[in-house]
């Protein structure tokens, strides 16, 4: 029975060093390919090899959304609460644009193409309210800033005032 | 449209008909591995279809004996392919480093991983053939041995479609790299000014002789801790036991049932 338990452990102690350097490995190692946090744009024909499917259609217009959103999400300032929901966003509509493509192709096989358009049209009904939204807060922003800019006037004002004064 | 298809498809694909996409669009899974993009999901897939497929194959080879040894190599099998994995990936990896590759760990895994997932479902579809000699030939030395061969043959397939994958991704570098330098070239005949630039580093592909010494390592290795690991069948004439003593090795051990056979 000795023996039995010292064969497991020695097992057990082989398995957890390979599982760790494994584990070691995979998070030190590098990326050689696109990487995390970094986000695929559009249908690249190496991978997605139908490219009659995506260059028109709901597919094209998926693909345009994420464009659209893709060059919002630079514009705002990194870091932010809206560019971490933006990302987040963005992930979900790779996610549906991957699964839109995979129902085109299927679909495609037995002759009926699959009817995107109320997908489409739910993406772009959010990618409205997303502008909107991040309008709202730029503009916001921009009247704390200006705000900002009269305190400081009003402040260099005061101060004239109080050398004239003197 | 079909919601339903949408919502379908939107789940990733089912674990153990993920063989399906490596038979049927074998080029799209180098693709993938290469670009590494939706890696996780894939490597998820491919761990939960080929430890399910090895522990449903270790259930059979395991039933000859007892519900104790069925049980067993149940939990065993998968331990068997996925240990001799992990301590030969690290060499794989940092070979291919040292040799200039452009392997990362992740792709490296990914493919060793592949080979596992095809040697797993094949082996599963021998299964039936196992059974089936398991009811007809009483005969212990016989079912070692029609095991043994039944993984040494789905081992060296899994090995050779690792092997193809490499020859794959080597070739779609080789394309992608001759793309850029073609662009490169158009770009600098387009401009007016000639400036001397320095070559950018190229990174080799994955040195193939470097990858069948691996393939030799994975087997030296695998056949190891298999005879390390033994019984996964038990034999009848004795009670169950988790492990046996280890003593001789691999190949004396496949020598000595060969000449049991045919005493």
């Amino acid at each position: 029975m000795s023996a039995q338990i010292d064969h497991l452990l020695g097992l057990g102690a082989v398995g957890l060093v390979a599982l760790g350097a494994v584990l070691l490995l995979l998070r030190f190692s590098g990326r050689a390919g696109l990487g995390r946090g970094r986000l695929l744009l559009g249908y690249p024909s190496e991978l997605f090899p139908a490219q009659h499917l995506t260059r028109g259609g709901a597919l094209a217009a998926l693909a345009a959304t994420q464009s659209r959103l893709a060059s919002i999400e630079r514009q705002v300032p990194p870091q932010s609460d809206l560019s971490i929901w933006l990302c987040a966003f963005l992930h979900e509509l790779r996610a549906i644009m991957d699964t839109a493509y995979r129902v085109r192709v299927i679909t495609e096989i037995y002759g009926r193409p699959a009817q995107l358009d109320r997908l489409v049209a739910e993406v772009q009904q959010i990618e409205v309210e997303i502008v909107e939204h991040v309008s709202r807060r730029l503009l916001a922003r921009d009247g704390d800033t200006q705000a900002e800019l009269l305190d400081g006037r009003l402040a260099t004002l005061r101060m004239c005032v109080r050398e004239l004064a003197a | 449209m079909s919601t339903t298809l949408l919502q379908e498809y939107h789940a990733p694909e089912r674990a153990p008909l993920v063989i399906e996409r490596f038979l049927r669009d074998r080029e799209g899974v180098w693709r993938q591995i290469r670009l590494e993009y939706g890696l996780n999901a894939l490597l998820g897939q491919m761990l939960a279809s080929s430890t399910v497929a090895l522990a449903c194959y270790g259930l059979v080879m395991g039933s000859s004996h007892s519900l104790w040894q069925a049980l067993a190599s149940a939990f065993k099998l998968p331990v068997l392919f996925l240990l001799t994995l992990a301590i030969c990936l690290p060499t794989l990896y940092l070979f291919n480093l040292l040799c200039g590759g452009r392997l990362s760990a992740r792709q490296a895994l990914a493919l060793v991983l592949s080979a596992l997932t095809v040697t797993a479902t094949l082996t599963l579809a021998f299964a039936p053939i196992t059974l089936f000699f398991l009811v007809t030939a009483q005969s212990y030395p016989f079912f070692i041995l029609l095991n043994t061969t039944i993984l040494l043959l789905t081992g060296a397939v899994g090995l050779s479609f690792l092997v193809s994958g490499m020859h794959s991704m080597n070739a779609q570098a080789r394309a992608e790299q001759a793309v850029q330098d073609q662009n490169k070239t158009i770009e600098q005949d387009g401009s007016s000014e000639q400036i001397a630039q320095a070559p950018a580093p190229q990174l080799r592909p994955v040195s193939m002789k470097l990858l069948l010494i691996w393939v030799l390592l994975y087997g030296f290795v695998g056949t190891q801790l298999a005879w390390t690991l033994r019984p996964f069948h038990g034999d009848p004439s004795m009670a169950f036991i988790l492990f046996r003593p280890v003593e001789s090795n691999f190949y004396i051990g496949v020598i000595q049932t060969i000449g049991r056979l045919f005493r």
